[in-house]
This record gives C-alpha cells, structure tokens and sequence, in this order.
C-alpha cells in the first residue's frame, strides 16, 4: 500500500510553550480512513490540524519533524499554505457554513483554486453536492441560505465544499459529535465512500464510530502516539495495555 | 414585616421608581417631539423645498439651498469617514487583534466617540479653516466626517469581532488567502451590523451643528461649491430660531421637522436591515 502522508518524529510546540505532540512517526495510506483516538487534551485533534498547518494561523506555534506529502515536507518553511490546504481539506467539529448560498458555499472553493467559467463551476456544484450525498436532498434549493439547512445538512454541505477542491486527503475533526445519530450514520456512510477517491483522517471520540469506518487507528495519550495499527488489531488484540484499557473503557 | 412582606415592598418601590424614571423621560421626548411636530407641520409646504431664502418680510422664500448643501456635506462626510473607519475597524479586528497597539486604538476610538463635536470643529477651524482664510463646505464635510470615523471604526471592529473564529478556520482551511477570507466570508457575516452602523453614524453627523459653524458656516444663496460655505439645516436652524423675524421661526420649526423626520428614517432602515438579516433576534 501507498502512503499518501509519512509523519516523521514530528513534535509540535504551542506558543505558551507546551510540547503537545511528541516524537511521533506513522503513515497515512493512500485511499484508506484512518482513525485518531485518544483522551481529551492527548493531541489527536493538534497532530490533525499540522497536516494543513492551521497552527500557523496562531503566532508562535512551533513544529519540527517532517510531514510528508508526496514526498515534499510539507512542515518546510517556504511551503505554499494556499497550495497544501487545496490539497487537504478540512471539516471541522461544528458545521461552519459560511453565510451564503448553498451553492456560493461550494463555488467559494472553486473558485479559489483558479476555476472560473460559469458552466464548470456549476458542474463542479453538483458533483460535489452528489458526492456528498446531499444532491437529492438540496439540488433544487441551491439559492437558499446555508444556513437555513438542518444541523446533518450543514455538515454534508462541509463535505460537499472540502471535496469540491478535490483535494488529496481530507481531515475530520470529529466531525459528528454536534450531530444526532440519524445524521451521524450518513456522515459515516458517506466516509466509507470517500475512500474510493480520497484518504481520510478523521478525529473522533466515538470508538465505536473509529471501529465502523477506519481501516487504521492511532491511540494518542499526553502527546505521544501509543499505538497504531489496523483497526481490526487496534480494537481485538491491541500490544499495548493503555490501549486495551482505553478501548475497553476503563478510564478516558 | 415579614420576610415575603418586605420583598413585595422593595419590588414595589423598585417598580415605581423605575415606572417613574421612565414615564418622566418620555414625557419630555413626546413633548419635544410633539411640539416640533405642531410647529413644523403647519409651515410645510412645496416652496421650502424649491425656493431659495427670500429677504425677511417678503415671503415666499424656500430653504432649497440648506437642503442641498446638508446633503452634500453629509455625502462628502461619508465618503470621506466611511471608509476609513472601515478599514481601520477591519485593521483592529482583522489584523492586530488582540494586541496591545489594537487596545489603544481602540480605547481611543471610544473616546473620541464621546468628544464634544464643538472640539472637533474648533479643530478643524484651526487647521483647515483659518490657514486657508474662509469658510467651506469642505471643511464642514472633513469635520464631520471625523466624527464619523470612531463611530464606524468601532461598530466594524466589534461586528467582526463577532464573526465566530471557526468561520476564518473554515475559509483558510479552503486555501484562501487572507484578504479573500475577510471581503468574501468575514464581511458578509457581519455586512449587516456594519451598514446599521454606518446608518446610525449618518443619523448622528446630520444632527451635528457646532462643528458646521466652524467650518462650513452658511450661505444665504444657493451654492453647490464646496470650496465656499455652503448652507446646512442645521446651521439655519440655530439662524433662524435665533432671528427677530417670524417667518424665520416657522421655517425652522419646519426644517426642525424635516430633520428628525430625516434621522427617524435612517434609524428605521437600519432596524430593519438588523431584523431582515437576523430574524426572531
């Protein structure tokens, strides 16, 4: 199998000085999901927003180690930021639609990467929209406000922008804890198919979601990466005790 | 007294303190308005708004040329102030957020906010007016157009502030760069607190009168240059109101009217920008 991301010895300090993530090395492969576990404040949610560098929104933060993208590091000091995140997308905890139509929502991004005829665009909508499984629901409110569409909607449309950019990988930050179970179970649908096209890293503290829909998973605890595996192993045989306990429930 | 005794008590007194305080600030809002309604209404006519000033005693004469220059200077003002509160609001909220240097521009804004508009013309008499020897509608537009500034600069900066930050997160995690972040995403979401305050900073410079005495003055002839003094309402509001003449008087308590009617309009459209873009708010 192809690895899409090679994290090596990565480390990651916050500007107050806190070493959030620590010494960690794993690969993210090619069309697979790939789960990040672990106790709140243990650096899963930090360690998936170095992969599009959204510390660097935030003076002061402070990596070292290499991210590998296609073999470019991407954690290089004159990396082009605009280039890397049309390259990975992000969705976020909550829906973040932004305050306009649904289709401006997603024309946003096209746009963004330099597609400008009329036509295009409009198909670009439609496919990401059918991507996102939302065609069905929504093609024909598309001048409507985004935000006049239901909580699972919003999220679904998150989606639908993040792969009209056609990125390469997309990250999920936890992306159904706002949500109800019924709008949960599509979002996990439709991030199993998403892997046909895609590689996805996805936060989540749902490990029976982690146990659905990830092919891999981390186990992180205080900024270190415990154990990783295939997610079959992870949850039946993990090697590490912290991670037997975690995943058994005993503490976390 | 019991304990539920002296509860109803103070809650009773608490009531009525504050029912009164209410009442006795209506009172005097309602008599203001009302007299200026009695006053204006019955010296409304078409003339006011075609004719220039007649002399006193022949009649007849309009304020057509107060009407223009108050809407000229006030055009100019906001052009002018409108902008650079904007961006300076944007700057703040945007760029240095947070900061020590956004802090005291900040700080300061709102004290300019609450300085007396007759400093902010003497200022620009000093600056403008004398060194320049005359009076002009330029200057009338610059003063006001300072006092628009603050006002702007921090209605924008606090909208934006609002603004919440996952929205940014979202855009640049799109790979959009920072400008596109702001006018594309960021402006949108606050656009209509933004234009309420720019509305509500027109309402307060169109009642302004100290400042245009230092530097626009009047004009008692039609006149559209700028370089020259030019009318206001408001100015010819405190002539004529001061004047020995009474058709003077009624023409002010007409303007007087026009003017408040003018500012309810304006309050009015900002009201219902905020409840069109923030329904059941």
């Amino acid at each position: 199998m192809n690895a899409r991301l090679e994290v090596n010895r990565l480390n990651f300090y916050y500007s107050g000085g806190g070493h959030a993530l620590k010494e960690i090395s794993l690969a993210v492969y090619d069309k697979t999901v790939t789960a990040l576990i672990g106790p709140s404040g243990c650096g899963k949610t930090t360690f998936l927003r170095c992969f599009n560098r959204m510390h660097d929104l935030y003076p002061g933060n402070r990596y070292s180690g290499e991210i590998l993208l296609d073999g470019k590091n991407i954690l290089d000091r004159d990396m082009d930021l605009i280039w890397l995140r049309s390259k990975v997308g992000m969705v976020f905890q909550k829906p973040t639609p932004f305050p306009m139509s649904i289709f401006e929502n997603i024309a946003f991004g096209i746009r963004l990467v330099g597609i400008k005829g009329k036509s295009e665009i409009a198909g670009r909508v439609e496919r990401a929209l059918k991507g996102a499984a939302l065609w069905d629901e929504i093609g024909g409110r598309l001048k409507e406000s985004a935000l006049s569409l239901s909580g699972g909607q919003q999220q679904r449309l998150c989606i639908a922008r993040a792969i009209a950019v056609e990125p390469e990988v997309i990250l999920m930050d936890e992306p159904c804890s706002a949500l109800d179970p019924v709008a949960t179970a599509k979002i996990e649908d439709l991030i199993t198919g998403l892997k046909e096209d895609y590689t996805v890293v996805m936060v989540t503290h749902n490990m029976q979601q982690a146990a659905r829909v990830s092919d891999f998973t981390g186990f992180f605890m205080m900024g270190e990466l415990v154990e990783f595996d295939v997610t079959r192993t992870i949850f039946t045989t993990p090697s590490n005790k912290l991670t037997e306990d975690y995943i058994t429930g005993r503490f976390g | 007294m019991s304990n539920t005794g002296m509860r109803k008590f103070k809650n009773l007194v608490a009531l009525s303190l504050s029912t009164l305080a209410a009442a006795l600030g209506l009172f005097w809002l309602i008599f203001i308005l009302g007299d200026v309604v009695v006053h204006g209404i019955g010296a409304l006519n078409l003339n006011l708004f075609l004719n220039d000033p007649s002399p006193p005693g022949f009649g007849g004469g309009g304020l057509r040329n107060a009407f223009v220059g108050h809407i000229m200077i006030t055009f100019f003002a906001t052009l002018l102030g409108v902008p650079v509160g904007l961006l300076g609001g944007t700057f703040l909220a945007e760029y240095v957020r947070g900061k020590r240097f956004a802090m005291i521009i900040s700080t300061l804004s709102d004290i300019m906010v609450s300085t007396p508009s007759i400093v902010i013309g003497t200022f620009i008499y000093a600056v403008l007016v004398k060194p320049l020897g005359h009076f002009s509608g330029w200057a009338g537009a610059i003063a006001l157009a300072i006092i628009m500034i603050p006002v702007v600069l921090r209605t924008t900066e606090d909208m934006l502030t609002l603004v919440p930050w996952s929205l940014r997160e979202a855009a640049f995690a799109l790979g959009a760069p920072r400008y596109k972040v702001i006018i594309s995403v960021v402006y949108r979401g606050a656009a209509a607190g933004i234009f309420t305050g720019v509305l509500l900073s027109m309402a307060r410079v169109m009642g302004e009168t100290a400042p245009l005495l230092f530097t626009s003055f009047n004009n008692s002839f039609f006149s559209t240059n700028m370089n020259e003094p030019i009318s206001s309402l408001t100015v010819t509001i405190f002539q004529y109101a001061m004047g020995p003449y009474d058709d003077w008087h009624s023409q002010a308590w007409a303007a007087s009217l026009i003017m408040t009617l003018l500012i309810l309009a304006i309050t009015i459209i900002g009201r219902l920008v905020i409840r069109w873009r923030y329904p059941g708010k």
